[in-house]
C-alpha cells in the first residue's frame, strides 16, 4: 500500500490551509478588482484607507513599472502586480489589508464605489480578437500572443492534402473551465531582519521562492502549504507578491492575503476555450497520408501559460498520428475576458477531443472498425514527433490500443450496471499521447535532490523542493529510494526542503515527478550508497570494490574486519537528473455511457482506461492517479464550463454552479498498465500518468455519444441541452447527411 | 465564521420552541437540518438574528401511517421517511420522489417539512405535496392550523409559515385504489436540483380508463406547479397529448443550466414519461393490464 503522507491528515480535516500556516495574521488581506472588461482605473485610496480598521490600500501607483510574467517557468513579462488598466473583469488593481475579517468584509463591500472604471474598446470573444479594430493589450499587436509552427511546412501539407483520394475537416470547440481547487488561492508575508517570509500554495515553491527573491531584490524564505488541488492552478505568481507589497506597506508586519471563491471561479484562470481544426488527407483503407492541426486557444489578455499551452495542444494533436504529411499551428489569441492558465492535460484534452473525434468520423464515412483505423495510424517507434523532430523511441501506442481492444470486447458484450434508465447504450474509444518531462531540445527539465545518511538512527532522508500536493510523490520517492538503496520503507524519509541554496527541483507539474525528480532521486541514492561504502573502505583501508554492506545497513565489513554504519560520519550525497526528452507516454481510453435521445443527457457508466506508464514505480499511486483524472475528465467532458456573459464577465460564481463532479454516480473505472520494458538503471524507466489519464476522456465518451446516438458532438462540454440540439439538427438534416455517406463511399 | 453573527437557542420540548418563536416574533428562525438555511447564511444571502434549533424535538421524529394519510413530523430526516416501508407502501410516490432529492449525506440531515417550508420551486417534496394536495399543520402558542398545498407555498422560498410559528407535520393523502404515480427529473449532474422534474398522479375508473390525470413540476415556475391533464390525455390515453397540452402551459426561465427552451422541451417529455409510468402502475394496482 502507497503510504500518502496527507491521507490521514486530509481525511481528519486536520490539513494546514495557507490561512491556518499562516499564524496570527496582524493584517487580513483581500484583492481590489474591476468588473469592466477593459478599463482605465482609478481607486480612492484616501477613502479606502479612511474606512474602519483598514490599514493598507494599495493601487497601480504603488508597485514597481517593471511587468513580470505570472509563469513562473518563463514568459512575456506583461503584468503589472496591480494594474491600471484593467483587461479582463476580475483583474487585480490594488489590494487592501485590514486590522480583522470583518473590517476587511465591510471595506471590500464599500470598495465597489470607490474604484472608477473609464470603459476602454474591448475584445469580447475569439471573433472579436480577429476582426474587431479594439486591442486587448497593446503588447499583442492583433491581439496575437502566439502564433507557431510545428511539422511540415504548411503548403507542402496542403499540396499532400489535397494529392489524398478523400479529405475530411472537423472543427471543435471549448468553452472554458474554471479551476475547482479544495483550496482557494492564498499567501502570507512578512519582512523580517533576516529578510521575508512568504507561505505560499504554489506548485512550484522553488521557482516562486527565486523569482519573489528577484522582483524584491531580497532574500526570500517560502513557507510552502499543500492542502492539494494544483492541477495548474497553482502554477500562476499572482498572490505572492501582492502579499509581500501589503506587508511592505505596513513595515513588515505579517500579511495573510486570501482570494474568494468567487475570484477563483469567475477570475482566476481557466482550461483554455476557443476551437481547434482538424483535416485529414486519407485513402479508402483508411491510411493517413496528409494531417493539418489548427488550434486557436483564448489567452485573455495575459500570455501566462497561454501561448506554451496552445503550443502543447498542437504538439499532442500532431504525435498522435505522425505518419504522413504533418503539420500544426498554435494561436493563442489576446481577449478581454477570463485568461487561461494551467490545467491538468495542458491543452491535451481539446486536441484528443479534436483529434479522436476525427477519426471516428473517418472511422464512419469508410465503414471502418474504429479500432482498426486507429491501428493503421498511430505512432511507431522510429516515427518522428512533429513536435522536435527527432525519432519517437520507446513508445508503445499499439501495445495500448490492442490491450484496450481486449479488454473493451468484454466489457461491450456485457450491459454496464447501474440503476435501469431509458436510453440507448453507446461506447468510444480515445488514444492520448502524454509527456513525461517538461522537456524541449533547448530546455532541458532538470531535478536535483539530496540524500543523507543519519548514522546515528539508520535514516536516510531525501530532500526535495518538489511539492507534495495530494499527486502521492512523496510515497514515491521514498520507494525509489528504499529500493535502490535496499532499506526497508520506514527508513528513508522524504523531506521538503525549500531554502535558498537547497537542491533545486522547479516543482510539480508536466507529469515529471516520477521520471525527472524520481530519477535524480535514484541516483542519489545510488551515490548514498556508493558513498557509504567508500567511507567504510577507507576506515577499514581497503578498496571499497572489497567491501560490503549488510542487509540491515549496520555494518561494513572486507571479509575480516567491519565497521559500524552507526560509527560513520553523517553523509550527504546530491544528484541531478536533466534530459531534452519529453519521455512520450501513449495510452488508450473507453468510455461506454447511456444517452437519452429525448432529454440529452447522458450518463458515463464505465471506463477503461490502459496507460503505457513505462515501469510502474507504485501500482496504487499511477491507478489512483488514473480513476482521478477520470472523474476530472467526466467533469470536463460533460458540465464544467465558465459561461460568458455579454460584458465579458462569468456568471458561475462557485461550486453552486460550477459543477465539477462529485462522488455521487460515479463510474466503475479499471485501470490497466502496458508490462514495462526495463528502465536503462540510472533511470526510473517510469513515464507521467497524472495528465495522460485526463487527455482521452472526454473524447472517448464524445465518441460514445456518438455511437450511443449517431450524432456528433464537436463542442465541450457535451451538455444535456447541446446533444438534444444536435439530434434535433440531424432529423431536420437526415437527407443530406444520407448524401453524404453515400458521396463518401 | 462565515455566516453573519446570530443568536441562537435550542428549545427541549414542542411547548419551549413555540414559546421561544412567540417572544422572537419576527426575529427568529427555525433552524431544522440546515441543509437549505446554513449554505444561505454561510454565502450571506440572509442574515436572521436569531436560530431555533428544533433538532432536540424528538416528538417531532416521526412517520406515520394514520386514517387516509402519511404523516411525517417536522424532525423526520428524508432518510427517514425514505426508509419507511409503511408509508411508501401507503404512497409510493414519497419515495419515488425522496430517491431523487439531493444525495444520501443531505438526506440524512434535511428535513422533508423543512423542504416543503422552505418552499424552493426545484424541492421535489414541495411538488410531491402540491399534487398529492397535501397538508402542513403550522403551530403557534395559540393553537394549530392546517394549511392546504394550493394555500401553502406562495412565492419562490416563501411559504404561508408565519414568524412566530412552527411547522410540527406534513400529510401526504395515501394512494387511492386504481391509481399510480412515476417521479421522472432531469439533473445536469446526479444529486442536483433539476433542470426539470414532473411527478404523476393517474387514477382510473373501475373500467380502466383515465379518471384523473395530474402532475406536478420542478423549476418551471416560482411556486410548484400542478397541471391537470384528464381532458388532454382523454380515457383512451394519449400520453403525447398530454405532453403537448403541458408544453404550452409552463412558462419556464432560462439559467446558466438551461435555457426556457430547453426546459420547456423537458417538461413535454417528461410529462410523457412520468404519465406513461404512473399509467401502467395504475393498471397494474387495479389487478388488470
Ligand atoms: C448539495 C445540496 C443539494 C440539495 N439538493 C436538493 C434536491 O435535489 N431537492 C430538494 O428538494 N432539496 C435539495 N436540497 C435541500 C435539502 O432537501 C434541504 O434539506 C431542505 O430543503 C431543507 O430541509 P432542512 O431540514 O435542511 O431545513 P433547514 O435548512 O434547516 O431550513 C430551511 C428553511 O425552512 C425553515 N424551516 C425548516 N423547518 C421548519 C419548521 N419545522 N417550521 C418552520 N420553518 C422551518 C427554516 O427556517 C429555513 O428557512 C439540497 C441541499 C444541498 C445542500
Amino acid at each position: 500500500m502507497a503510504r500518502t503522507v496527507d491521507g490521514r491528515p486530509k481525511a481528519r480535516g486536520e490539513a494546514e490551509f495557507v490561512a491556518d500556516a499562516v499564524e496570527q495574521p496582524r493584517l487580513f488581506g483581500a484583492l481590489l478588482t474591476t468588473r469592466t472588461a477593459h478599463c482605465r482605473v482609478t481607486v480612492d485610496l484616501d477613502a479606502l484607507r479612511a474606512l474602519p480598521g483598514v490599514v493598507v490600500a494599495l493601487d497601480h501607483d504603488s508597485v514597481p513599472a517593471t511587468l513580470y510574467s505570472t509563469n513562473p517557468h518563463g514568459g512575456s513579462a506583461d503584468t503589472s502586480v496591480f494594474t491600471d488598466i484593467g483587461r479582463y473583469p476580475g483583474d487585480i488593481v490594488g489590494a487592501l489589508a485590514a486590522r480583522d475579517r470583518r473590517s476587511l468584509q465591510h471595506a471590500l463591500d464599500q470598495s465597489a464605489e470607490l474604484i472608477t472604471e473609464q470603459p476602454l474598446p474591448a475584445v469580447l470573444s475569439l471573433e472579436d480578437a480577429f476582426t474587431a479594430n479594439a486591442e486587448a493589450n497593446p503588447q499583442y499587436p492583433g491581439n496575437v500572443v502566439s502564433d507557431l509552427r510545428i511539422g511540415a511546412d504548411e503548403a507542402a501539407a496542403r499540396e499532400a492534402l489535397a494529392a489524398c483520394a478523400y479529405q475530411h475537416t472537423s472543427t471543435t470547440w471549448f468553452e472554458p473551465s474554471p479551476h475547482g481547487c479544495l483550496e482557494r488561492l492564498a499567501a502570507g508575508a512578512e519582512r523580517g531582519q533576516d529578510g521575508w517570509r512568504v507561505w505560499s500554495p504554489s506548485q512550484c515553491p522553488a521557482l516562486v521562492r527565486d523569482l519573489l527573491a528577484d522582483m524584491f531584490a531580497a532574500d526570500v524564505r517560502l513557507e510552502p502549504v499543500f492542502v492539494g488541488g494544483g492541477f495548474g492552478g497553482k502554477e500562476e505568481l499572482t498572490l505572492e507578491p501582492a502579499a509581500m507589497l501589503l506587508s511592505a506597506a505596513a513595515g513588515g508586519t505579517r500579511v495573510l492575503l486570501e482570494s474568494s471563491r468567487r475570484q477563483m471561479t469567475a477570475a482566476h484562470r481557466a482550461r483554455h476555450g476557443g476551437y481547434i481544426r482538424v483535416s485529414t488527407g486519407y485513402d479508402r483503407d483508411g491510411i493517413f497520408g496528409a494531417r493539418l492541426v489548427d488550434v486557436v486557444f483564448e489567452a485573455g489578455p495575459y500570455d501566462g501559460h497561454s501561448s506554451t499551452v496552445a503550443a502543447n495542444a498542437a504538439n499532442a494533436a500532431a504525435r498522435l498520428y505522425p505518419r504522413g504529411t504533418v503539420t500544426a499551428r498554435s494561436r493563442a489569441m489576446a481577449t478581454n475576458r477570463l485568461p487561461g492558465g494551467a490545467f491538468r492535460g495542458y491543452g491535451s484534452i481539446q486536441a484528443t477531443f479534436a483529434v479522436e473525434t476525427h477519426v471516428d468520423e473517418i472511422a464512419a464515412r469508410l465503414g471502418l472498425d474504429r479500432f482498426e483505423i486507429r491501428r493503421r495510424n498511430l505512432a511507431r517507434a522510429g516515427d518522428v514527433d512533429p513536435a522536435t523532430g527527432l525519432p519517437m523511441h520507446d513508445i508503445d501506442a499499439i501495445g495500448c490500443l490492442d490491450q484496450l481492444a481486449r479488454t473493451a470486447r468484454t466489457v461491450i458484450a456485457t450491459r454496464a450496471s447501474g440503476e435501469p434508465s431509458e436510453g440507448l447504450d453507446g461506447w468510444g474509444i480515445s488514444m492520448l499521447v502524454s509527456t513525461s518531462a517538461a522537456a524541449g531540445a533547448d530546455k532541458p527539465d532538470h531535478a536535483e535532490v539530496a540524500c543523507r545518511l543519519e548514522p546515528g538512527s539508520g535514516t536516510v532522508i531525501v530532500e526535495t523542493s518538489v511539492a507534495e500536493a495530494g499527486q502521492g510523490i512523496y510515497p514515491l520517492l521514498n520507494r525509489i529510494a528504499a529500493n535502490a538503496l535496499g532499506l526497508d520503507r520506514d527508513r528513508v524519509l522524504v523531506e521538503h526542503d525549500v531554502r535558498a541554496g537547497s537542491p533545486n527541483d522547479p516543482g510539480m507539474f508536466g507529469s515529471r515527478g516520477a521520471n525527472v525528480t524520481g530519477s535524480a532521486v535514484l541516483r542519489a541514492s545510488m551515490a548514498l550508497r556508493r558513498e557509504v561504502l567508500a567511507r567504510g573502505a577507507r576506515l577499514l583501508a581497503v578498496a571499497p570494490d572489497v567491501v560490503e554492506l549488510d542487509a540491515e545497513w549496520t555494518v561494513i565489513r572486507d571479509g575480516q574486519h567491519e565497521v559500524k554504519v552507526s560509527e560513520l560520519d553523517p553523509i550527504r550525497v546530491c544528484a541531478e537528473y536533466a534530459t531534452t526528452d519529453p519521455g512520450l507516454a501513449f495510452g488508450a481510453q473507453l468510455a461506454q455511457v447511456r444517452c437519452d435521445p429525448r432529454t440529452g443527457a447522458v450518463r458515463v457508466q464505465r471506463v477503461v482506461a490502459v496507460h503505457d506508464a513505462g515501469v510502474v514505480l507504485d501500482e496504487d499511486g499511477a491507478r489512483a492517479q488514473v480513476e482521478g483524472a477520470v472523474v476530472q475528465g467526466i467533469g470536463a467532458a460533460l458540465s464544467e464550463r465558465a459561461t460568458f456573459r455579454p460584458d465579458g464577465s462569468i456568471a458561475e460564481s462557485g461550486f453552486v454552479n460550477h459543477l465539477v463532479p462529485t462522488a455521487v454516480g460515479l463510474p466503475a473505472v479499471s485501470v490497466s498498465f502496458l508490462p514495462a520494458a526495463a528502465s536503462t538503471g540510472s533511470t526510473t524507466g517510469a513515464k507521467g500518468i497524472g495528465e495522460a489519464a485526463i487527455m482521452g476522456i472526454a473524447a472517448a465518451i464524445g465518441n460514445a455519444v456518438g455511437s450511443a446516438l449517431g450524432v456528433r458532438a464537436r463542442e465541450l462540454p457535451i451538455t444535456g441541452e447541446r446533444v438534444l440540439r444536435l439530434l434535433e439538427n440531424t432529423t431536420r438534416d437526415a437527407s443530406r447527411s444520407d448524401d453524404e455517406r453515400v458521396a463518401a463511399s | 465564521m462565515k455566516p453573519p453573527p446570530f443568536g441562537y437557542s435550542r428549545p427541549e420540548s414542542v411547548a419551549d420552541a413555540l414559546a421561544t418563536l412567540a417572544r422572537l416574533g419576527p426575529d427568529g428562525k427555525v433552524l431544522a437540518g440546515g441543509q437549505s438555511l446554513l449554505p444561505i447564511l454561510s454565502m450571506r444571502l440572509a442574515a436572521p438574528h436569531h436560530l431555533v434549533d428544533i433538532n432536540r424535538l424528538s416528538e417531532l421524529g416521526y412517520v406515520r401511517v394514520e386514517g387516509g394519510d402519511v404523516r411525517v413530523g417536522a424532525l423526520a430526516r428524508h432518510a427517514q421517511v425514505l426508509a419507511d416501508l409503511p408509508a411508501r407502501a401507503a404512497q409510493p410516490l414519497l419515495g419515488k420522489a425522496l430517491r431523487l432529492v439531493a444525495h444520501a449525506t443531505i438526506r440524512n440531515r434535511g428535513t422533508t417539512v423543512g423542504s416543503i417550508v422552505h418552499a424552493d420551486p426545484s424541492g421535489e417534496m414541495t411538488a410531491v405535496l402540491a399534487l398529492l394536495g397535501g397538508t402542513v399543520r403550522v403551530a403557534t402558542t395559540a393553537g394549530e392550523r392546517d394549511v392546504p398545498a394550493r394555500d401553502f407555498f406562495v412565492g419562490p422560498l416563501e411559504s404561508a409559515v408565519q414568524p412566530g410559528e412552527l411547522a410540527v407535520s406534513a400529510t401526504f393523502p395515501v394512494l387511492p385504489p386504481r391509481a399510480g404515480t412515476a417521479f421522472v427529473e432531469v439533473a445536469r449532474r446526479n444529486g442536483d436540483y433539476a433542470v426539470c422534474g414532473v411527478g404523476a398522479l393517474v387514477e382510473l375508473d373501475a373500467d380502466g380508463a383515465v379518471s384523473s390525470a395530474r402532475t406536478a413540476y420542478l423549476s418551471v415556475s416560482p411556486t410548484p406547479l400542478v397541471l391537470d391533464l384528464t381532458d388532454a390525455i382523454g380515457s383512451e390515453p394519449d400520453f403525447a397529448a398530454a405532453a403537448v397540452a403541458a408544453r404550452e402551459q409552463v412558462e419556464p426561465e432560462p439559467d446558466i443550466h438551461a435555457s426556457a427552451d430547453y426546459r420547456r422541451h423537458l417538461a413535454g417529455v417528461l410529462t410523457e414519461r412520468a404519465l406513461r409510468e404512473a399509467h401502467a402502475e395504475a393498471l397494474e394496482r387495479s389487478g388488470r393490464d
